[in-house]
């Protein structure tokens, strides 16, 4: 597949066109949403642990594929952006999976890991605000000096909610996929663009209707470990007098919406390669065409990915739980990754 | 076909392992064990409290080996000697205040229109009168509540509770 396959404007306004073109995207689109909204509205805790199981490996799999498809092969003056962008995620994961560790070791008192917590948001933000003005140095460039005071603002409530400031990000982690498809259909001068727009004027209604129906619902049965990892995980404990069906409810429905986009939407959008056209998928990657030696190692890069992939089904089959746990330390690691690319297509 | 699954299973036990320490979902703040317990037997006494201050409405005597006891627990049960709420909330006023501080420079080189304007000041006023008045760096002023005095002795073996006199 290439972008070539893509419909161009062209191809809508001409008379000969089909309007099928137009609507199977739609119905796609409307039958995959419909399904998510009932499978978490109805099922929560299992449409959960189903869409991990099946989908949080390939889709990391996948949007490692389409960030190195978006690395130029020369950095050239990005290199300082991208230095800081790759550092960053590095260094915050590794810090935040040493939480655990450093808890026990230095015996955290509530206080300390509510501290912790809020100076890692803090480096979160600081991390992002000056990778945002690196690249507003960048061509296009873009006048964004007031994420300056935006950031000191979600410092400041970062450090009077730092819980509720992490819940924040558990759910609005979804939505980045959505800005990733927009910039995509809008690069690709899809005319799916404006109908993809409306869709997403129609997100926080189904999300209202989600909240409207579930708004009373009964906390969700199971004192098991998984169902208590995947509440906490929506945010029971932090956000209290919410029924836990409720949070679990949308947070599945955001995240099957974030997997649809990095698995359906923006590989086609993007014209990306199927999984097994192996010389398609490095002639896609510039850092590929650099050389052999970045062939082989892009080639070795794609290969390990698909092999977690496959170890993650493996682990989940094994041990649900404690796959889980693991899965959702090291994604941080894909969460933060996403910022310096959607800085770059913004 | 007998090597990738040895590669395969020994991942997943070397994932296992890992698991053990791996908490990416659990609750982040970890449950305090109670404190260890001294239990004693209170006799209740009614007396005249007027001498004690205004809104005490009982008096405890416990022996001074409890107080002695407690002070000598290590642990850090009690007030936190760490960053306290209070520390986050300077911190956080810092940050607002420097937000406040940046947006003038960001505006300042702007084409605004005095709308625009008014309408960032006014957003800030409101910010800061709802910090203002949200804020627990300045004492809030306390109702007077009801009272209790607790006194240590040596002199006592058991608890003593004072009530005012019917």
């Amino acid at each position: 597949m290439s972008t070539s396959a893509l419909p161009s404007k062209a191809d809508f306004t001409s008379p000969t066109a089909s309007p099928v073109a137009i609507w199977w995207p739609a119905a796609v689109v409307v039958s995959f949403v419909a399904a998510a909204w009932l499978l978490a509205a109805n099922a929560p805790l299992g449409f959960s642990i189903a869409a991990v199981f099946l989908f949080a490996g390939p889709h990391n799999w996948m949007e490692a594929r389409y960030m190195l498809r978006r690395m130029p092969a020369r950095w050239g003056p990005l290199t300082g952006y991208f230095c800081l962008g790759i550092g960053g995620t590095l260094v915050l994961t590794c810090w935040q999976a040493m939480f655990p560790w450093l808890g026990r070791s230095r015996d955290w008192t509530h206080d300390d890991w509510i501290s912790s917590i809020a100076l890692w948001n803090t480096a979160l933000v600081v991390w992002i605000v000056v990778l945002a003005l690196l690249r507003s140095q960048q061509n296009p460039r873009r006048d964004w000096l007031w994420l300056i005071p935006v950031g000191f603002v979600l410092i400041g409530a970062n450090w009077l909610w730092p819980l509720g400031w992490s819940m924040a990000l558990v759910y609005l982690h979804p939505l980045v996929a959505l800005w990733f498809l927009d910039r995509e259909l809008a690069r690709a001068k899809s005319p799916w663009l404006s109908g993809y727009r409306i869709c997403l004027a129609a997100l926080p209604l189904l999300l209202a209707g989600l909240w409207w129906q579930l708004a009373s619902a009964p906390n969700l049965p199971g004192s098991d470990v998984l169902s208590i990892q995947i509440t906490e995980h929506a945010g029971q404990g932090i956000l209290s007098g919410v029924s836990t069906h409720l949070l679990v409810a949308t947070h599945t429905f955001l995240e099957m919406l974030h997997y649809g986009v990095w698995l359906l939407a923006v590989p086609l959008v993007a014209g990306m390669a199927w999984p097994w056209q192996i010389h398609s998928q490095l002639g896609q990657t510039p850092l590929a065409r650099r050389g052999q030696v970045w062939r082989v190692g892009v080639a070795t890069v794609l290969a390990i990915g698909a092999l977690v992939m496959i170890v993650l089904w493996a682990g989940f089959a094994a041990d649900y739980p404690t796959t889980r746990n693991i899965y959702f330390t090291v994604a941080m690691l894909h969460v933060l990754a996403e910022v310096p690319f959607l800085l770059r297509v913004l | 076909m007998k090597l990738s699954k040895l590669i395969v299973g020994c991942v997943i036990a070397g994932l296992l392992l890992l698991a053990r320490d791996a908490a990416a979902d659990k609750s982040v703040a970890p449950v305090r064990a109670e404190p260890a317990k001294s239990v004693i037997s209170v006799q209740v006494k009614y007396a005249d409290l007027k001498g004690e201050g205004e809104n005490v409405q009982a008096k405890i005597v416990l022996p001074a080996r409890l107080r002695d006891a407690a002070a000598a627990k290590p642990g850090k049960f009690g007030i936190n000697d760490g960053v306290a709420p209070t520390q986050r909330s300077l911190i956080a006023a810092v940050a607002l205040a420097l937000a406040a501080v940046s947006v003038v420079f960001v505006v300042r080189g702007k084409q605004l229109s005095t709308t625009s304007k008014a309408a960032v000041l006014g957003v800030i006023g409101l910010l800061g009168l709802y910090g203002a008045a949200h804020g627990d760096a300045a004492p809030m002023p306390v109702p007077k509540a009801a009272l209790i005095v607790v006194e240590f002795t040596a002199d006592a073996t058991d608890a003593i509770l004072t009530l005012p006199a019917k």
